[in-house]
């Protein structure tokens, strides 16, 4: 048969089939022999960032956190609940939403092809009515109610809303309790008109199983009604200019000791593009290397007690945003960050530790294979990188690809002059 | 593919479990000491576990010590308790990726290697464990264990279970207490660790692709454990007052209250009903189409979450849920009334078969995970219970209506618990 183009990654060892539907639909497959478990991810191209689109010529916009009160309204049933159809299959089916996908999955040990044919029936049809959309508004209040008790939560979302002007990072994905009160039937359906289109989704599967009895399902699974949906959408990402809101942000909370996060803006890399992954590992990779747990500057800090386990660097790239954010739990924040910012500089000046590059490419390329011992890692990392444009066999290749001369002159571009800003959650009571 | 399982002797209370499967692209080695479980022992085994992390002998500083995992290509080095029943677990284990291009390494040799050197050969100075190590271990984790009230819903379960409990070994918090870190020290803790050492009943279990003889060869040479050692029992004695239901009602400031409620019974470990109180607890809020998820979030749109949750070594039963501060009576009469249908017998052949495929469903799924097997085998082999999952499944799948209707009466409701705002809130 050559429904199938296959990709294989020898330092994997391992295989991903891919079919293209005559609809548009994409449909990837990763056979896995042995394994009792067997996964689906069914997703499309929408998320937070999806605000405001030009359809057919016209301006739209949506209320925040649409994509993810839609996510919760698809498993709205004419005839039964979601969950139980899944459950009574001895299946769990859950989803998610971030800045630019909206994913629904199952997992199963047994009866999967029902289970599949139930995944590809409940994302391709809706049972909006003004009554189930008011009653879905409590469930996503409480829902946001609860992240504003998480005080990780809330150093983030404070820095980000100040770290960026325009850019929708700044905004939850869950929306406001405002934007969430507002938001009516008829948005939430043209929203799903709009973006459930095969053209805009994606169907990966894994387990042990029979790739062309997948296809099958597949094909028989899908109403014309949904493969003949089209829609003529672009998104409109608002100009994001140089600066920050607020070089400092404070709030009070019951916590018993402060929680900071410190972020640089670095400019942003070109979204999906091959070059973006490879300088997006070089910079995972040079931060490992100078500020990890292996490194003598992590070791430095945490002997004299500036820093704890709690701190840890994160470098982050995204749709229109790529930042680092360094950050955790601390008396001596003040100082840790006053650290952090002077090794930065001293890198820039004295360049990277090229033995600590070497020692972090064979750390990550052993992570990332002891990691791929789950099924379930290697379908939610497949769908992450997806999303973001790539495959996850680049990964591998990437890490093996990258030099630290390069990585370095990436180093210095988005490390020269960033905008810098600093979040912290103090415990009440306490002013400085 | 199956996997093949060996259970060896090494010594007197040392037991060593060699799973051998080609599944996988890595070698894991778990070392499980087993605690008694109390405050004091909670807080120097957890201790103990975050200093014995920072070096060996060889690799005496954490950099280097670290540098050398990262080098045998990000070697996972795990070093952690955790509370099973009334007993409290010192965990080691490593884990190394296996592939066929990755030449200059034996993982499962340098895995054992690594256990080896951690556990017997940590890095000293005068007789005792590195001052300056101890000393900031001691800070860092006394900040974690004030911060557990970070997390509200996990903080709201212990909390609840503190005032179930107050006087049984399982009230402890899984990393103890900082009023045990006041007078530690260095010295202190080296004697702990001697201790703990000599007389910890002890768990290994190696789970990889080798040949029985020299995984078998390389771990006697490795755990050389040798002393008399103290047997403990996982399942506690049946403590209840049956008295009134105790409210209690914690304020902080938090948008959303956390509603627990906890429930004792007689069934747990080897009790005939065990399999029945478990789909029991399924029924009733394990999963999505639970009877509380359906009837308090799906129906009444009162909450985010709603779940339940059986101990099975305490045999305890814990309702928990994220509400609205206005909530907690509404919830509170709902769970009540969903409880006594349940109890009544008023459940449908529908809904016990989905509980039993949820937990099947899981229970397969075991084995595709190296270390949801390895601890498996270790809980199973804690309480004497039966290893082999397909026979578990099948006692699952043979329990009846009435059997889980006889388990849910044995539940009796002990403690209220609600962590909620300011009152005029």
């Amino acid at each position: 048969m050559n429904k199938w183009t296959s990709y294989s990654d020898p330092l994997l060892n391992e295989t991903i089939l891919k079919h293209k539907m005559d609809c548009g639909l994409e449909v990837y497959l990763l056979v896995k022999p042995g394994f009792a478990k067997k996964f689906a991810y069914f997703g499309t191209r929408y998320g937070a960032f999806f605000n405001e689109i030009i359809l057919e010529g016209k301006r739209v916009t949506f209320p925040l956190g649409a994509a993810h009160f839609l996510e919760h309204k698809i498993f709205e049933d004419k005839e039964k609940n979601v969950f139980d159809a899944f459950s009574e299959l001895g299946a769990s089916v859950n989803a998610y939403t971030n800045y630019t996908s909206t994913v629904y999955h199952f997992s199963t040990s047994e009866n999967f092809e029902p289970s599949l044919e139930k995944l590809l029936e409940f994302v391709q049809r809706t049972h909006l009515t003004d009554e189930n959309v008011e009653k879905e508004k409590g469930i996503i209040l409480q829902e946001i109610a609860s992240y504003e008790d998480d005080p990780g939560f809330r150093t983030l979302v404070n820095l980000l809303k100040n770290l960026y002007l325009e850019h929708p990072v700044r905004e939850d994905i869950a929306g406001t309790p405002e934007s969430v009160s507002a938001t009516t039937k008829e948005e939430l359906e043209l929203a799903y008109s709009t973006f459930y289109v095969p053209e805009n989704m994606v169907l990966f599967v894994a387990g042990d199983l029979d790739p062309d009895r997948v296809l099958e399902i597949v094909e028989q699974n899908l109403d014309d009604a949904f493969k003949q949906r089209k829609s003529q959408f672009e998104l409109v990402m608002p100009h994001e200019p140089a600066g920050c809101q607020k070089e400092r942000v404070e709030l009070e909370m019951s916590v018993p000791a402060p929680l900071f996060e410190m972020a640089y803006k670095h400019p942003p890399f070109p979204y999906g593009a091959q070059e973006t992954l490879k300088h997006t590992m070089e910079i995972k990779v040079l931060l490992d290397a100078q500020f990890g747990r292996g490194s003598i500057f992590y070791n430095k800090m945490y002997e004299s007690g500036i820093f704890n386990p709690t701190l840890s660097i994160d470098f982050t790239q995204g749709q229109g945003y790529t930042y680092t954010i360094f950050g955790g739990e601390s008396q001596r924040f003040e100082e840790a960050i006053e650290a952090f910012r002077a090794e930065i500089a001293r890198i820039l000046e004295e360049g990277p530790d090229r033995d600590a590059f070497e020692r972090i490419r064979r750390k990550m390329t052993g992570k990332f294979i002891s990691a791929s011992n789950s099924l379930q890692y290697l379908s939610s990392a497949f769908m992450h990188y997806y999303m973001k444009g790539h495959h996850l066999f680049d990964y591998l290749k990437t890490i093996h690809e990258i030099q630290v001369n390069e990585a370095f002159k990436t180093f210095q571009s988005i490390f020269s002059n960033p905008d810098e800003v600093i979040s912290i959650i103090k415990p009440r009571g306490e002013k400085s | 593919m199956i996997e093949e399982v060996k259970y060896i002797q090494l010594a007197q209370g040392v037991r060593l479990v060699l799973i051998r499967s080609g599944k996988f692209k890595t070698d894991l080695v778990s070392v499980y000491l087993k605690r008694p479980l109390d405050k004091a022992e909670a807080t120097y085994n957890t201790l103990l576990a975050r200093v014995m992390e920072r070096g060996t002998e060889q690799y005496p500083t954490t950099q280097s010590f670290n540098a050398h995992l990262d080098n045998l290509y990000g070697a996972m080095l795990y070093s952690d308790v955790t509370k099973i029943g009334e007993l409290h677990i010192l965990q080691f284990k490593t884990q190394l990726p296996r592939s066929s291009w990755i030449l200059d390494m034996n993982s499962l040799k340098e895995a054992i290697g690594i256990l080896k050197e951690v556990i017997f050969e940590p890095a000293l100075e005068e007789g005792a464990f590195i001052k300056a190590y101890v000393d900031q271990e001691i800070e860092n984790l006394k900040q974690e264990i004030e911060s557990r009230t970070n997390d509200k819903a996990t903080y709201a379960m212990d909390r609840m279970v503190e005032h179930m409990c107050p006087d049984e070994p399982y009230s402890a918090y899984t990393y103890g207490d900082v009023s045990f870190l006041e007078d530690m020290d260095a010295v202190k803790l080296y004697h702990h660790y001697l201790k703990v050492l000599k007389e910890a009943e002890i768990d290994i279990v190696v789970f990889g692709d080798f040949e029985f003889d020299k995984a078998l060869t390389e771990c006697k040479e490795a755990f050389a454990f040798s002393g008399a050692r103290t047997s403990l029992e996982v399942t506690s004695p049946w403590r209840s007052e049956l008295g009134k239901v105790k409210e209690i009602i914690e304020r902080t400031d938090v948008n959303q209250a956390k509603l627990v409620i906890g429930y004792r019974s007689v069934i747990s470990g080897d009790h005939p009903l065990y399999y029945p109180a478990m789909l029991f607890s399924t029924v009733l809020g394990g999963t999505p189409s639970s009877r509380l998820f359906n009837r308090v979030r799906e129906k009444e749109s009162l909450c985010y979450y709603i779940q339940s949750k059986f101990d099975r070594f305490k045999g305890m039963l814990m309702v928990m849920a994220g509400i609205d501060k206005t909530s907690g009576t509404k919830v509170t009469e709902l769970t009540d009334e969903i409880l006594r249908d349940l109890i009544e017998g008023r459940v449908t052949q529908e809904e016990l078969e989905i509980a039993k495929k949820s937990i099947v469903s899981g229970l397969r799924s075991i084995t595709d995970f190296p270390n949801s097997y390895s601890n498996f085998l270790f809980s199973q082999l804690l309480s004497h219970e039966e290893l082999d999952i397909e026979r578990i499944i099948d006692k699952v799948n043979q329990v009846s209506v009435d059997q889980m209707t006889e388990a849910g009466r044995t539940f009796v409701k002990d403690t209220w618990y609600m962590l909620t705002g300011e009152e005029d809130q």
